[in-house]
């Protein structure tokens, strides 16, 4: 009897230790970093591992989001990865004014009314000018707790010596997405186990649930009367950049004066225009457009925090301070997917009737003369209350007032604004003497696209009703890049000495790395995720000499 | 007794409110797209009959080059113009959706609701930038796709008392598409099998087995299957 009991019992602990080694619909998300600390203006590297509930495209707004919060959850700097097959990578700039102490590096899906799942990490950072470090807050995760018997890696030798070439052969028994990587072996010690959980508090407004799935990123705000504050229902928010395509976004806004968009092939940040109009396309000039802070999670439910005196590592604020001071870059940005980006942000403009290249004529003084002399199908007038006003002439000779003005991708309000600009300034004039639709909007008067030389007309021009924001894009992948060649003169104290989180067992079966020219203590991990979500992990011990 | 059921009633009523304008709302969302063009010109009335597709407004999808799927969508294929069009009941236009967007479009048969799928095929010798539609009957390394067109047949003498001039006459082809050139499909066995000679003997059997009709898609998909299967082997 009592050995029933216990092989009911360890098969009960079998299954319950399975299944923390597996992505779940309830665990979805896994978030590893390359190390445990960092010195401030340190990079983090990162690597998600995501379970097929998030990754298949019914999900919507299946990118991920990464921020940095510090323990009582107060915001710091935030980052958007795309996803691919389950898989992200990345690395987050840790600003040089953090304070001494514990951060979480905070994983999530982004898309409200949905259950957000996240996944955060904890690690602690020194600030290098940080004198006298002081108590700081923790939580109290506990350190990782490492059992591996699978022997995934293989290695000849444990001992290597500085700057010496390892081969690793890889052992798994089905196709897995992984990450390796070689730390020292304090780093790797010092690991938090990672926290999962969902239902992240949105502070955003509801109400898209219905947005087409699509990749991209969500950008959300609300158009109100500058003057009484009210909210604007049914008004045209047209979202644009300053580029040398047209990128033009739409919404209309709700009861509430909501409005979102999704933009994808966004990197970096970015500055955008957004605009408001009625729905026969007049500015609304007395429109006051906010954007919602992408990042607005908050985690709840993790109080139990406990304030301790911070361990600095000398060593690793040496190498932090040597890789500062010689500008080495650890990790560089690999090539992003350029497709083909004007059918990606629609073919609003369409087969333009007329393209006018200005340096084809004589100099012209202003836009005013660049209409009268080289553009037959535009024509500029005084309107009723005596501003200037574009007309556009169709094919039949029907004269349409007030099409659509884009200047450099970005729709203009006030046309005073571009009068005085000669063709010194305007390079290319583009008309579209037809209506044009724009999904749930039309253009009835049609398009006129106007390309300045530079593509910097929105630089010094400030036009009342056009808001600028800055949103945050997609991080641009980056890669490690080869190891130098031991002769070079800089020391080599790489602080991570080997990072691929990109690695695909079923087509490589071995990897290859270089050590620095660091001595001590290292450890060879490999952690990842096999077709059926089920964790595979292995570690092994060198000593560098 | 009477008051209460008043009060339910009008909870109910309330409810039901609340819920109709919440949907209302999603679905304007959900209203968002981005299908671009340009608004359709009716045709002149002097030619008899139409040149849309099956003649009617049909439910279709369109995918975009962008990777959007929309659908629902109420679409006519002109084959006379060879374009896709579109009504949007919120605005109340009729759009001719810019090609060069489009990476396919489906349109559902009325009566016997059969999905045929159109896409833009780039053509080399027809020097045309944009492609023209065509129905996919198969997609293999040799494709079989299908060219649903109107033309317009002129009157000898014009029909004074209908004022008509012509008629659109419907006609389809189809072709072989090997991502480069479009060669018509034999109308008889014969002309196929001198086609492939290699594959004389296999084909032959297949016919046989398989009873074959030139005539019908479904037929022909089968057959250039066989032909594609006995091409990889």
């Amino acid at each position: 009897m009592i050995i029933r009991i216990l092989s009911i019992l360890f098969v009960l602990t079998a299954t319950i230790g399975a299944q923390a080694q597996k992505l779940t619909e309830d665990n979805p998300i896994w978030l590893k970093t390359d190390r445990s600390s960092y010195i401030s203006g340190d990079d983090a590297l990162f690597c998600l591992f995501l379970h097929e509930g998030i990754t298949s495209d019914t999900m919507p707004g299946n990118d991920i989001f990464i921020d940095v919060a510090d323990v009582e959850n107060h915001w710091v700097t935030g980052s958007i990865v795309k996803q691919s097959g389950g898989i992200a990578s990345g690395m987050m700039n840790l600003p040089d004014t953090l304070k001494t102490g514990y951060y979480r590096l905070r994983a999530y899906t982004c898309f409200p009314n949905t259950d957000n799942h996240f996944c955060s990490c904890e690690f602690f950072v020194c600030n290098r000018f940080d004198k006298e470090p002081q108590l700081v807050m923790r939580s109290q995760q506990s350190k990782v707790n490492r059992k591996s018997a699978s022997k995934i890696i293989g290695i000849a030798k444990s001992d290597f010596a500085a700057h010496e070439k390892i081969d690793i052969s890889l052992n798994t028994p089905d196709s897995v997405s992984a990450m390796v990587r070689i730390v020292g072996k304090k780093q790797w010690d010092n690991e938090l186990e990672p926290v999962f959980g969902k239902g992240m508090q949105y502070n955003q407004a509801e109400g898209y649930t219905s947005l087409t799935p699509y990749d991209g990123i969500l950008v959300s705000g609300a158009v109100t009367d500058s003057v009484s504050g009210t909210p604007i229902d049914n008004a045209i928010v047209l979202i644009s950049l300053q580029d040398s395509i047209i990128r033009l976004k739409y919404d209309i806004t709700d009861g509430e004066g909501s409005f979102c968009v999704l933009l994808h092939n966004y990197y970096g940040q970015q500055e955008v225009f957004v605009s408001a109009f009625n729905r026969q396309m007049e500015p609304l000039s007395s429109a006051r457009i906010t954007l919602r802070n992408q990042f607005g999670f908050t985690i709840t439910g993790q109080s139990n925090n406990e304030t301790v005196l911070p361990e600095v590592d000398s060593a690793e604020l040496d190498k932090a301070l040597i890789a500062k001071a010689f500008e080495i870059q650890q990790f560089a940005p690999v090539g992003i997917d350029n497709r083909p980006a004007e059918l990606l942000d629609h073919f609003v403009l369409g087969e333009p009737r007329q393209s006018v290249l200005t340096e084809d004529f004589v100099e012209l003084n202003d836009f005013r003369e660049i209409t009268r002399e080289i553009t037959p199908f535009i024509r500029m007038r005084k309107g009723k209350n005596g501003e200037p006003e574009l007309r556009v002439v169709s094919d039949n000779g029907n004269v349409s007032s007030n099409p659509l003005l884009l200047v450099d991708g970005v729709p203009l309000t006030d046309l005073n604004k571009l009068i005085g600009k000669g063709s010194t300034v305007v390079k290319r004039v583009d008309t579209q003497n037809k209506p044009r639709h724009l999904g749930n909007i039309s253009f009835g008067s049609g398009i006129v696209a106007v390309w300045t030389h530079k593509i910097d007309f929105w630089e010094n021009c400030h036009v009342p009703g056009t808001y600028r924001f800055v949103v945050q894009g997609f991080q641009q992948p980056v890669a490690q890049p080869e190891a130098k060649p031991s002769k070079d003169r800089l020391p080599d104290l790489r602080q991570t000495v080997y990072w691929n989180p990109k690695v695909n067992t079923s087509s490589q079966k071995s990897i290859s790395a270089t050590m620095s020219d660091e001595t001590g203590e290292f450890v060879i991990e490999f952690f990842g995720i096999g077709r059926d979500g089920t964790i595979f992990s292995d570690f092994k011990q060198i000593n560098v000499r | 007794m009477k008051y209460a059921i008043k009060y339910i009633l009008t909870a109910v009523c309330i409810a039901l409110a609340v819920t109709v304008s919440a949907q209302g709302k999603m679905t304007k969302k959900s209203a968002i797209q981005h299908i671009t063009g340009e608004p359709f010109v009716h045709y002149y009335a002097t030619i008899d009959g139409v040149p849309f597709y099956l003649g009617d407004w049909l439910t279709g999808s369109v995918t975009m080059k962008s990777g959007e799927t929309y659908d629902g969508l109420q679409l006519r294929y002109d084959c006379f113009k060879d374009d896709l069009i579109y009504q949007n009941n919120l605005t109340n236009s009729v759009i001719i959706i810019d090609k060069k967007s489009i990476a396919q479009f489906t349109l559902t048969h009325p009566h016997q609701g059969k999905v045929e799928t159109f896409k833009p095929v780039v053509n080399k010798n027809l020097n045309e930038q944009n492609g023209r539609y065509f129905a996919i009957i198969l997609e293999d390394s040799i494709s079989v796709i299908k060219k649903c067109e109107a033309l317009e047949k002129k009157y000898g003498n014009v029909n004074l008392t209908l004022k008509k001039t012509g008629e659109f006459v419907h006609k389809t082809h189809r072709y072989t598409w090997n991502g480069k050139d479009l060669k018509a499909v034999p109308r008889y066995r014969r002309l196929l099998l001198r086609q492939y000679p290699e594959y004389k003997d296999a084909l032959r059997k297949f016919f046989f087995h398989n009873h074959i009709r030139m005539k019908n898609d479904d037929d022909v998909r089968l057959l250039y299957q066989e032909i594609n299967r006995l091409m990889g082997e």
